[in-house]
């Protein structure tokens, strides 16, 4: 029976090519449709794995340049007397307590690591009687260095010994000049610096030496206030650098300064962060729309094709038999019984299924390697390669095959010998 | 081994009448007669024919071979009763095109096991002189020599009974002589040769015949 099949197979060449690139077209389809939808499932993954390195790796240089662009936005911490009422320090602007300036030294030597640069003050409202004219006068030795530290540029220069520095507006009401020599609760200043307009109560302050102020407010060796600048650190860590000030200094009570610039630092880095994961996340999105869309595609194309190749396939073998209408009525006639008919129509369906099975898998397989660009690589090979694709596509076809020559086989199996014959 | 019909009827009923394909007909065959049947064309001597192969059902009447009906066989054993006693030839001889001589002499071994089949293939190919044909296609082939072939496969599964259908309708008459000399050979080994024909030189070449008119024996 074989030899049969396979001399008619030969025999019949058009038709035999015909149904067979019909069948190998059809798994062609299957395969490609399967690898190019792994293939793209296994880019996406490929293209977010390296995405998400990257911006693992944008992330810790962008730290870096965060840091550096966001340094000046640091925050203040102020440091004050344990015993002063914060109410009046927020009212007045300046501490009515008093502490020992050697706290700055104390603090200097310790090795803090979350405040960069520490200025002591001795700040207070007084009435400059000379000119008859209430002031804040401030009273600033510049900064003490933070000994284990490498040294910084100071963010505050001191005022010079003798010298005066004016806000604007009280040289403006005051009619004072720079380098003009003014009388201060009878010590003489000469003025170095007026500053410009600030829109706040530096234009009313009056700064000199941290010495000469004790002096003329008989604070000696008194400051009410040390003010912490720059500290490098999120808002959200105001609570450890206060934790650690307090260990030096018991004595004392920390207020943060200037939340939004830590703030800001803070949402700066988020936003960047978010931005990049947004983008990875529309690359991904885009690429889950395209997987879809590829997949829309394919549930419409593989089983219209599927569909067709069987119409073919099954007009190719009505063909067929009305070619062998005496081939059949003579092997019926020799004693073939209709079971055999049907075998001898299956068993070409099931070759031609099995060939072309075959012959569209690799195909399938290596042509869209070759043309798709999709590299056969391990995970591609786990489904494409896989059991389950191999028996549907390998083993399946064939049924398919058959299903679509039933019809023909059965009309052949019921041809009567007799018509047949007769009527030559 | 007897063939014996008794009120053999085929009827065919049309929107306007009944046809009486055959109509009612009796005779007997016996193991080595040659037995010619003729008439006019559309006479029902085809019919006949398939009728006596187990290949039409009759509308009455029974067919007997060696006391066998074969319609009252089921088709498997039908066929395989078939296979086992008769051979047939044709005036198309029914070649299939794709197969060799060889294997076209060698179809019947695929319906029932044939003993010593290459060497039964190889006497028949000697016998009708088609040895260097053996692996040709029907379609070289002379009209001559396809009707050997179909001869060489009527009998390669040594059949008791040879049913033919105006064999040598398209043959020379050398060649005609070869396919009656052929049923005269085997009907004189104690085989039935049953021959349909409207040939002259064919009915003088049977050892009997009976004449059919319209479905009736003259």
């Amino acid at each position: 029976m074989l030899h049969l099949i396979l001399k008619e197979l030969f025999y019949r060449k058009t038709s035999t090519l015909l149904s067979f690139i019909s069948i190998a077209l059809a798994v062609t389809c299957l395969v490609s449709a399967l690898s190019l939808l792994e293939g793209h499932k296994v880019l996406t993954d490929d293209i977010f794995q390296k995405a998400k390195t990257k911006q693992i790796e944008i992330m810790t240089k962008a730290e870096d340049k965060y840091r550096i662009s966001t340094k000046d936005l640091g925050f203040n911490v102020l440091i004050l007397p344990k015993a002063q009422n914060l109410s009046n320090f927020y009212a007045d602007d300046f501490a009515s307590k008093y502490m020992p300036e050697k706290f700055v030294e104390t603090l200097a030597n310790n090795r803090i690591v979350t405040v960069r640069h520490l200025l002591p003050s001795l700040k207070q409202k007084i009435n400059w009687t000379e000119m008859k004219q209430t002031i804040i006068l401030v009273g600033t030795r510049g900064e003490v260095p933070v000994i284990h530290k490498n040294p910084k540029k100071p963010l505050q220069q001191p005022v010079e010994d003798g010298h005066i520095v004016l806000g604007f507006q009280l040289a403006k009401d005051l009619n004072l000049k720079k380098d003009q020599t003014v009388t201060l609760l009878g010590e003489e200043f000469n003025i170095s610096l007026i500053h410009s307009p600030r829109g706040n109560k530096d234009d009313i302050t009056a700064w000199i030496p941290l010495a000469a102020s004790q002096k003329i407010l008989n604070k000696p060796k008194l400051i009410n206030a040390i003010l912490a600048l720059e500290c490098k650190c999120a808002w959200a860590d105001i609570e450890k650098v206060k934790k650690e000030l307090e260990k030096i200094l018991p004595e004392t009570q920390i207020i943060g300064m200037e939340r939004r610039k830590a703030k800001t630092r803070k949402e700066i880095r988020t936003t960047a962060e978010l931005l990049t994961k947004n983008s990875i996340k529309d690359i991904l999105e885009n690429r889950k729309n395209q997987e879809l869309a590829l997949q829309s595609f394919a549930n419409i194309l593989i089983p219209l094709v599927m569909l067709t190749c069987c119409i073919w396939i099954g007009f190719l073998a009505m063909t067929n038999v009305r070619d062998r209408k005496y081939e059949i009525g003579l092997l019926k006639a020799l004693g073939l019984l209709s079971e055999d008919i049907i075998l001898l129509f299956v068993g070409k369906a099931f070759l031609l299924g099995f060939i072309g099975s075959v012959f569209g898998f690799v195909i399938g397989a290596f042509g869209t390697s070759f043309f798709g660009g999709i590299t056969i690589d391990s995970d591609i090979n786990n489904v494409v390669f896989s059991g389950k694709t191999i028996f549907l596509i390998i083993f399946l076809t064939p049924f398919l095959s058959i299903l679509a020559s039933w019809i023909p086989a059965i009309y052949a199996a019921k041809e009567d010998p007799a018509e047949i014959l007769r009527g030559e | 081994m007897s063939i014996i019909i008794k009120n053999l009827k085929k009827y065919y009923p049309t929107k306007k009448n009944l046809v009486k394909a055959v109509d009612d007909i009796s005779f007997d065959v016996k193991p080595g007669d040659f037995l010619a049947i003729h008439g006019a064309s559309g006479c029902g001597k085809s019919t006949l024919l398939l009728m006596l192969g187990g290949l039409l059902h009759p509308t009455g009447g029974t067919v007997d071979i060696k006391d066998v009906n074969p319609y009252k066989l089921s088709n498997k054993a039908c066929a395989a009763f078939r296979t086992e006693n008769i051979g047939f030839v044709f005036q198309q001889f029914h070649l299939i095109p794709y197969l060799d001589i060889r294997d076209n002499i060698m179809v019947p071994a695929l319906a029932s096991y044939i003993e010593d089949l290459n060497m039964k293939v190889d006497e028949s190919l000697e016998k009708f002189n088609l040895l260097e044909r053996a692996h040709h296609k029907p379609s070289t082939l002379s009209i001559g020599e396809q009707q050997r072939v179909a001869m060489a496969r009527a009998l390669i599964n040594s059949p008791k009974i040879i049913l033919a259908d105006e064999p040598t309708g398209n043959l020379d008459p050398d060649n005609s002589e070869i396919v009656l000399n052929t049923f005269k050979e085997f009907a004189n080994q104690g085989g039935i040769v049953i021959m349909v024909t409207h040939e002259k030189s064919a009915i003088n070449a049977a050892f009997s015949n009976i004449a059919l008119d319209k479905g009736k024996l003259k």
